[in-house]
């Protein structure tokens, strides 16, 4: 990809302040501060994560993370494999609070209220984001009845209204076109990449204020990858998107911003167009060049 | 009692209700939930209004009294209906007295050429000729040509399955025997499906996984083994003479508690539901944060005061003295108070419990978490969550246990001895006359009939293929039973491999 340009060296202040690479600091356990670039300073934040830790039981799996990601922005969460990127995810809409043994410390606000504040009603706070998840999950019901199943917990349920949200959601999420003569059919019996959009149709059906994608195409193929991709393209004018992704060209596509993550900790954070192209630290270009990981 | 303060409660009762309809209108449109104090004062608020409407309605004035004019009125009627009865009784007698002189103007003398005797009209009557009335059916069984003869048999099936038995059960139809046999099979479902599901809802979804859930489960299990023998004592014992009993007669006198006592029961009933509701609150811990032995406590603190207050409540069925029985009037001769269809299915369910609570926990277990996370995090909260997804997810498991019950409990007879199933029911269980299905009375079963032709009756050798014939029934209607049973799971799978679910 855009190899073209060789990355700037970091500023000398912060390569001396670090006697060693970053990446080593982190496996060696030892305190780091992220590199947050200065062009984030000119948005609105929807959601502030201050010093937020996560510990599953015992181990730690978030390590005092702060970053505010820009309302009606797309926002990509990078890093190999186990860095933390789901849980982060999942501690934004609180699932983690169903996971037994679950501890957090610090802060996440939603525009500007506590998200884990004791009289946050968590229900009212899911139904202000939607979800999609790394594997598609469509509920055993029909494919009319997967998509306004949001609306159908919030007790709306006047048919009209239902079929015209429906309709709305599946072209949306592109698949209207695919299933529309079969409303009434079990979801199961879609194909994968299908089963994915639906997942999406339910997660905007209710209009979120936040949209939280988890790898969302990791079980697409590269055409439903890419209708997914314009499709966020097309719902980031209205929505935020956070969206974790494997995948370094997406990432580049469709995301404003871009974080990386290394073992439970922020390490790049910025726009997306510079951490993959001017990316201060040496480790961020390794990974997004695919030299590291 | 005191009219003003009879109106004080009403007033204060209506109040509260009132506060804790706006209050809770209030919360619902801010969005936010209410913090544990909150929520304790709102409990407070309940509990106190539900006290309070329960002394205003049974201390509500001049609510039962009987006016002695009242009283003659319905007397009158009474004497009416009455009058009317018998004399359609007489008329009815008369027609009988009619038909048996009719029918005793004749014998049947039959002469077998080898034996010379005739048929006798009873095993225990051997000098008194058979009566015509007796005679269900003539044919000659040598002139018959294969069709008419495979017609006959046709017509003795349709006899026997349609029929109500003749002479001590060794004659004639099993008809109210096959219709007994599924009513109950019909009834223990519909009783031990939903308890069940709560039970396994409970233990796999509610409660905290740890001793109490542990010990639970291993009562369910022993449960499983429990001789059915020992069931159909309890039954007897519990459901019949006390249930059935307090029913019928309310509390006895003995154990009846003065008015005044007894509110204070109530009172203290309603404490203790408030403290264990509002340990339980106190209890939850914050998202976040771990467990503290301080949460432990209250926990634990709520746990017992829930079963204490569960205590309470059955000490204020017993000590009632407001409560006097459903049917008073009839007594003594017990209405509920034996045994019967009701008690009978009761027991039943209870017997087949642990099969429908293992497979149900089973099936709620196999329900993928991912699904329940999808659920939640488009806003659903738990019990959205377990009706829309998780039930319907464990429904086709739900259907097995329900058909296991279902086998398991058609076949039971040792409890039904004890519990309600009769050699001879007069009537079915149901009928034209409000409340048309009879739960207080007696009814007939297969399993019990097959045990009562073999052992009981006065010509087992006459019974014997009676015997047969119901052995061959009782499966079958089990067959069938299981078979509707499937045919439900099946469609059920089909529905949700394709939607409106
Ligand atoms: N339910 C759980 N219980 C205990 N540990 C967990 C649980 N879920 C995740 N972890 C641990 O937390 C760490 C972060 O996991 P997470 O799923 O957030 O990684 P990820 O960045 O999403 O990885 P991937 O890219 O493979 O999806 C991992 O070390 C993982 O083992
Ligand atoms: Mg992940």
């Amino acid at each position: 990809m855009m190899n073209s340009m060789t990355a700037t060296p970091v500023t000398p202040e912060a390569r001396a302040e670090q006697d060693s690479s970053i990446i080593q600091r982190i496996q060696q356990g030892l305190e780091t501060t992220p590199e947050v670039h200065a062009s984030l300073a000119g948005e609105t934040p929807i959601l502030e994560i201050e010093q937020f830790s996560l510990w599953y039981t015992k181990a730690q799996a978030i390590f005092d993370i702060s970053m505010a990601v820009p309302r009606g922005k797309v926002t990509a969460l990078i890093g190999p494999s186990g860095c933390g990127k789901s849980t982060l995810l999942r501690s934004v809409n609180r699932l983690n609070d169903l996971i037994d043994g679950v501890r957090i410390g610090g802060r996440m606000l939603l525009n500007g209220e506590s998200i884990y504040d004791p009289s946050v009603d968590v229900i009212d706070l899911r139904k202000r984001m939607g979800m999609v998840f790394q594997r598609p999950n469509p509920f055993p019901m029909s494919i009319f009845e997967n998509v306004v199943y949001p609306l159908r917990i919030d007790g709306e349920s006047r048919r009209s209204v239902l079929a015209e949200a429906c309709e709305r959601a599946l072209r949306g999420a592109a698949i209207w076109e695919e299933v529309k003569d079969r409303l009434s059919d079990s979801a199961l019996g879609l194909s994968g990449g299908q089963q994915q959009r639906l997942c999406i149709a339910r997660a905007i059906v209710a209009e979120p204020d936040v949209l939280l994608l988890d790898e969302p195409c990791s079980a697409l193929d590269p055409i439903a990858t890419l209708r997914i991709e314009e499709l966020i393209h097309e719902i980031s004018e209205r929505y935020t998107v956070l969206i974790v992704t494997h995948n370094m060209q997406q990432a580049s596509r469709v995301s404003d911003f871009t974080a990386f993550m290394y073992l439970g900790r922020l390490v790049e954070y910025g726009m997306t167009r510079d951490i993959f192209q001017t990316p201060r630290l040496q480790e961020t270009e390794d990974y997004v060049t695919g030299r590291f990981g | 009692m005191n009219p003003a303060a009879w109106w004080a409660a009403a007033l204060s009762a209506a109040g509260l209700v009132a506060a804790i309809v706006l209050t809770s209108r209030g919360t619902r449109k801010s969005g936010l939930k209410p913090t544990a104090s909150r929520r304790v004062v709102r409990r407070a608020a309940v509990v106190l209004a539900a006290g309070l409407l329960l002394f205003v309605w049974l201390e509500r004035p001049g609510g039962g009294t009987m006016t002695p004019a009242r009283l003659a009125e319905i007397k009158a009627d009474a004497a009416v209906v009455q009058s009317q009865l018998e004399s359609e009784y007489a008329e009815v007698a008369a027609k009988i007295a009619a038909v048996r002189a009719v029918d005793d103007e004749y014998r049947v003398i039959i002469r077998d050429p080898a034996a010379d005797r005739f048929a006798p009209e009873r095993q225990s009557l051997p000098d008194e000729p058979m009566r015509v009335s007796q005679i269900t059916r003539v044919f000659a069984p040598n002139t018959l040509s294969p069709g008419e003869r495979f017609g006959l048999y046709l017509a003795r099936w349709w006899e026997f399955l349609s029929e109500d038995p003749r002479e001590a059960n060794t004659e004639g139809g099993v008809f109210p025997v096959i219709f007994g046999t599924v009513l109950l099979t019909i009834l223990l479902t519909i009783v031990v499906v939903p308890l069940g599901v709560l039970a396994a809802l409970y233990l796999r979804e509610y409660a905290k996984q740890g001793v109490v859930t542990s010990l639970i489960r291993i009562a369910v299990n022993n449960l499983a083994g429990v001789p059915s023998i020992v069931y159909g004592v309890f039954g007897l014992g519990f459901f019949c003479y006390t249930v059935g009993g307090y029913v019928d007669a309310g509390p006895g006198e003995s154990t009846q508690l003065p008015t005044f006592q007894w509110w204070f029961l109530v009172a203290a009933g309603l404490a203790v539901v408030l403290a264990a509701s509002s340990f339980g609150i106190l209890s939850l811990r914050r998202p976040g944060e771990p467990d503290t032995p301080r949460h432990t406590a209250l926990r634990i603190t709520s746990t017992v005061a829930w079963i204490a207050a569960f205590g309470l409540v059955a000490a204020m069925f017993v000590t009632t003295p407001y409560f006097h029985g459903f049917f008073e009037a009839r007594l003594p001769d017990p209405t509920f108070g034996k045994r019967g269809l009701l008690w009978a299915s009761l027991t039943l369910a209870l017997l087949t419990l642990p099969v429908v609570i293992v497979s149900t926990e089973e099936a709620i277990a196999a329900v993928q978490p991912s699904l329940r996370e999808g659920s939640y995090g488009c806003g659903a909260s738990k019990w959205q969550t377990i009706k829309r997804v998780v039930l319907p997810g464990a429904m086709p498991g739900i259907l097995t246990g329900m058909i296991l019950a279902m086998a398991r409990g058609a076949g039971e007879v040792a409890p039904l001895m004890l519990v309600g199933a009769l050699k001879w029911a007069p009537e079915l269980p149901i009928s034209l006359d409000a409340p048309f299905l009879h739960l207080d009375r007696s009814f007939m079963h297969l399993g019990f009939h097959i045990y009562d032709l073999g052992f009981q009756s006065p010509d087992s050798e006459a019974a014997r293929p009676l015997v047969w014939a119901s052995t061959l029934l009782l499966i079958a209607v089990i067959l069938m039973l299981n078979l509707a049973a499937i045919m439900l799971r099946a469609r059920v799978r089909r529905k949700m491999g394709s939607g409106h679910f």
